[in-house]
């Protein structure tokens, strides 16, 4: 195993742990946005309380998030030393924009909504919160943004490995930028609601504190109306997008070898297993829709999708992952949003009243169960996004074998260990003391901090 | 043009280093003293003062790497590159340190979150100790970046500098827990900035007396340094400093004082780090000027960095100021 191979699993392996707290910590701060504002106008403690529960998991989460994005920041230089020295110019200047303006906004203001409550007025809590959720979203715009330039790299001219000239209008707003940034903001809100929703299923199917638990599925179920739909269309856009300015990618993620002759459609396939030497698929399993390829990834049912074939091997990247993760992907978004459509008629027949609430153990048990499915499916997004990109670094322009460090196998390895050792057992932990905040409940005895405003008014 | 911008941001990038120094160093202090505490409530009370800002504390690191990626990406890379061991004891510990804060308020066993607390400030320590001290002892750059060896950073420079990281930052830590303590614990925190202040002192002397046979990167480079009597003024102020911080340990008065001179050393042995590299940003061989980013990517980032940073210190100052006073024992986690 060479320095090359272990880093780019070492920053897989630190990726990928990593974005599982942003995931909940921003869409956390968005959902307790929305709990203080309702609390605010309504002066139902209900949702103050809510608040305060869910803002225990906000912090374990914020905390694990810190420390292992910071991570991130260093591992460009440690490891990708031959990447970063070419392209710092640009690619650091977004990074320096996420910890200015996103990153040191929320950290600052989290002081204030942890231990704020009651000691400053109603309205500069709420401006605090909110600080701490725009901070978290404008810091996964940048992330993305950075991450978008690697993939559809516009606005900088590179020559002999250095920045010769910088469009920033158009290096800012590349063409994944904005899609990307979108797909990925409402995967915060869908991973977060749906865990959410899951851990007030389990409430619900055990009986403890019912009609409280109700109350934020049900704000859950609201924004998965939006959110879950959107997704969908989110997604199709980003597909569309991938064939525009990746089709090497595209083919990989469809398994598609050869360009389809014009005028006919492309076959989309549920399975395959491709055959790198052969140049073509040793198995598939079609879906029955002449075109479906071609449609799904264009809009026609008769367009060309370009296959394979057409690009030379040593252009061509890894096709088993993205292809099945990017179909898992698609599969669960699919699933929420018919758990959303389940969800939605069982309230329209009253059957998430409090009254109601204990009868229908499918229900809950599968909402229950379906908790850790935004994680999942970002995740599987990710790796057909990053492993989709190969062998490119920078698409197009630098291949990530030329974007390496200068290191030694032991090093990497030593580290890569240290790294999935410490991130196994930190996820325990998260678990464990998850588990104790559930178990312990809602605080829903402890005053409440003054309704300051409604004092004056009444 | 491109010189002014290329200093302005070595300046800039100065500043937000040291701002990660005064602060965090100030956490990771009190968290080595936590190994010390056989008090577990002293403990909690230590915790008390930097939970609500660790996290923002340690945004000025990941401001500074920003602003090193962006504007010298040669040295962020070549450097971290190099560096690799070091940073990643640095990012070990930093990631202990935090969820041995965020976890030991949910536990029952707290002590074993301490020690946690206490090895991963330790480490986040010497991670920096050694990432400057390799920084300071040169990196061998070849026509394809870094050409050392992983252990270059590994020399006896870079030790003694940990050591003087680590008795900074412990009376760093001490000296801001006198100020928001009362009681047994004010006092034990005022022995404790005496003894990190006379561990100082010695390892300075130490560091002098070993000096001739040593053959450290850092004399040489005073000497040649173009701004070595206003280096020689700074150590002499900085010998002033440590004793004004020993007699006021003594006295036991000044409880607001104490943590100015200890902060005043920090200004004045940082500012003696800036002006020894000073035109340099990675002695004995690279210019800050050969290695600045172009300038419509240092102005872009005057624009979305430079221009940010006063706000950013407004709204810090303006959260702090609700953190005024003595810490109060309720002040805990979720109270």
């Amino acid at each position: 195993m060479d320095p090359l191979f272990l880093s780019r699993l070492q920053f897989a392996v630190t990726t990928a742990f990593h974005m599982l707290w942003p995931l909940l910590s921003i869409g956390l701060s968005f959902m307790m946005v929305i709990l203080e504002i309702l609390w605010l106008k309504t002066k139902n403690e209900v949702y103050y309380r809510h608040e305060r529960f869910w803002s225990k998991i906000f912090l374990l989460t914020f905390g694990i998030g810190v420390a292992s994005g910071l991570v991130l920041e260093f591992e460009f230089g440690t490891n990708w030393a031959g990447f970063s020295q070419v392209v710092g110019g640009f690619f650091g200047n977004i990074l320096g924009f996420e910890g200015s303006m996103a990153f040191a906004l929320e950290a600052a203001f989290l002081a204030l909504f942890i231990f704020g409550w009651g000691k400053i007025s109603n309205r500069a809590h709420l401006v605090s919160t909110i600080m701490v959720a725009f901070g978290a979203s404008l810091s996964a715009w940048w992330i993305m943004d950075a991450n978008s330039w690697m993939q559809t790299p516009t606005g900088v001219k590179i020559v002999n490995g250095s920045i010769v000239s910088i469009n920033y209008l158009q290096a800012i707003l590349n063409p994944f930028a904005t899609i990307s940034f979108w797909h990925m903001w409402i995967a915060c809100i869908e991973t977060t609601i749906f865990f959410v929703a899951g851990i007030s299923a389990y409430y619900i199917l055990k009986n403890q504190n019912t009609e409280f638990f109700l109350k934020i599925f049900k704000i859950s179920v609201i924004i998965a109306i939006f959110a879950t739909p959107l997704q969908v269309y989110l997604g199709d856009l980003s597909g569309k997008a991938v064939g525009d300015y990746q089709p090497a990618t595209l083919a990989a993620m469809e398994s598609h070898w050869n360009t389809n002759p014009a005028g006919t459609g492309a076959t989309w396939h549920l399975i395959a297993i491709p055959d790198r030497t052969k140049e073509m698929n040793s198995f598939v399993i079609n879906m029955p829709i002449p075109g479906l390829m071609s449609f799904l990834d264009t809009g026609s049912f008769t367009a060309q999708v370009k296959g394979l074939k057409d690009f030379p091997p040593e252009d061509r990247g890894p096709i088993i992952l993205p292809f099945y993760s990017f179909r898992l992907m698609v599969l669960i978004g699919f699933i929420m949003v018919f758990m959303m459509l389940w969800a939605l008629w069982y309230w329209v027949k009253g059957y998430l009243k409090y009254e109601n609430a204990s009868k229908r153990k499918w229900f809950w048990k599968i909402w229950y169960w379906g908790f850790p499915l935004g994680f999942i499916a970002t995740e599987l997004g990710w790796i057909t996004r990053e492993v989709g990109r190969q062998p490119w670094i920078i698409y197009g322009i630098m291949r990530t074998s030329e974007g390496v460090s200068n290191l030694t196998t032991s090093q990497v390895m030593v580290t890569l260990t240290a790294f999935i050792a410490t991130y196994v057992l930190l996820f325990a932990l998260f678990v464990v003391f998850v588990r104790k905040i559930i178990k312990t409940g809602p605080d829903l005895k402890s005053p409440i901090p003054k309704l300051k405003e409604a004092k004056e008014n009444a | 043009m491109h010189e002014f911008l290329a200093y302005l941001w070595f300046f800039i990038l100065a500043f937000e280093l040291f701002m990660y120094v005064i602060l965090d160093g100030m956490d990771l202090g009190i968290g080595v003293w936590a190994l010390f505490d056989k008090n577990e409530d002293h403990t909690s009370a230590g915790l008390s003062i930097i939970s609500p800002f660790w996290d923002a504390n340690e945004t000025w690191l990941i401001m500074a790497g920003g602003i090193l990626f962006g504007a010298f990406p040669a040295v962020y890379a070549i450097g971290a590159n190099a560096l690799y061991i070091p940073i990643m004891i640095l990012i070990f510990g930093l990631i202990f340190r935090a969820v041995a804060i965020e976890f030991r308020e949910h536990s029952k066993r707290k002590r074993l979150w301490d020690v946690l607390f206490g090895f991963g400030s330790l480490a986040a320590i010497f991670g920096q100790g050694f990432a400057v001290g390799g920084l300071f002892g040169g990196i061998k750059i070849g026509p394809h970046g870094f050409a050392g060896s992983p252990w270059d950073f590994l020399t006896p420079f870079s030790f003694i500098l940990s050591f003087g990281f680590l008795f900074g930052y412990m009376m760093l830590g001490s000296s801001y827990t006198v100020l928001k303590t009362e009681g047994e614990f004010q006092k034990i925190n005022y022995t404790r900035v005496f003894i990190s202040a006379i561990l100082s002192t010695v390892l300075t002397v130490t560091g002098l007396i070993l000096l001739p046979f040593l053959n450290l990167p850092e004399m040489k480079m005073w000497l040649s340094s173009p701004y070595k009597y206003l280096l020689g003024t700074l150590y002499i102020l900085a010998a002033f400093i440590i004793s004004m911080i020993i007699l006021n340990t003594r006295a036991k008065k000044h409880e607001n004082g104490l943590y100015l001179w200890v902060s005043f050393l920090f200004v004045d042995m940082f500012a003696a780090g800036v002006f020894e590299i000073f035109p340099y940003i990675v002695p004995p061989d690279v210019k800050i000027i050969d290695v600045a980013s172009p300038d419509e990517s240092l102005i872009a980032m005057l624009i979305g960095i430079g221009m940010v940073i006063p706000v950013i210190l407004a709204y810090n100052l303006y959260i702090k100021r609700h953190f005024r006073g003595k810490i109060k024992k309720e002040t805990s986690y979720y109270g």
